[in-house]
């Protein structure tokens, strides 16, 4: 919980009735991988000389980016109100 | 999803050897050198190339790999598919699965795994071989 809170995607309450909430609305997937885990890197080409000439990083910035921009599409919203179908037996 | 070195290699090693097929087989000494890679390792991953049906081997003086069959017919997504496993976000489901894990597993990884899929389809060995090719998915 701690990185997402630092992240500013959760809110802490203390006390009794204590615990914690969603700090704003829209959130999505892509911010909550990227608090958790850190950005999304496929390979670890950050620090190599040789990308330029690289062929093959073109495909791994393809498969980043792919990634990126789904899950910045997907809100914890989204999922949630999935989960409320799949109570109410609407199917997921 | 991390891509692993055996992936990273192999897809090196496979571009390379495209790239100068014009030249014969060519011996996995010359692309360690040219690709600054560990050749005990290429050995590895050439094996798994190869008995995947996309390298084929030429035993003896002169001998290296070739390209099994057109690079144009050989599928990106298919080469990393055969060298990491599988390139797929969502795992199978280990014991009990409760409604939140099932919720994410269909609507964020298997989903995403669709995307990837849309993106790298068709995208073959002989575009990345090509300069522009990234202009040209796009």
């Amino acid at each position: 919980m701690i990185p997402l809170r630092r992240a500013g995607l959760v809110q802490a309450e203390r006390g009794v009735q204590g615990g914690y909430r969603l700090a704003k609305s829209g959130i999505t997937c892509a911010e909550v991988l990227s608090a958790s885990e850190g950005d999304f890197e496929p390979v670890p080409c950050r620090n190599c000389t040789r990308t330029d000439a690289c062929k093959t990083h073109q495909i791994w910035t393809m498969l980043q980016s792919t990634v990126v921009d789904f899950t910045s599409q997907v809100t914890i919203d989204e999922l949630a109100s999935h989960l409320v179908e799949s109570e109410a037996g609407g199917g997921i | 999803m991390k891509i692993s070195t055996r992936g990273r290699y192999g897809l090196r090693l496979l571009v390379d050897i495209a790239e100068h097929s014009n030249e014969g087989p060519i011996a996995l000494t010359v692309v360690a050198k040219r690709q600054d890679l560990s050749e005990k390792y290429l050995q590895q991953v050439a094996l798994l190339l190869t008995r995947g049906g996309f390298l084929t081997s030429v035993k003896g003086s002169g001998g290296g790999y070739l390209l099994e069959r057109s690079p144009a017919s050989m599928m990106i997504y298919d080469v990393l598919d055969l060298l990491e496993g599988n390139i797929c976000f969502e795992e199978p489901v280990q014991g009990e699965e409760n409604a939140i894990e099932r919720v994410i597993r269909l609507h964020v990884y298997q989903k995403l795994d669709q995307e990837v899929k849309k993106v790298f389809e068709g995208l073959t060995l002989a575009d990345v071989t090509k300069a522009a090719w990234f202009t040209y998915v796009i």
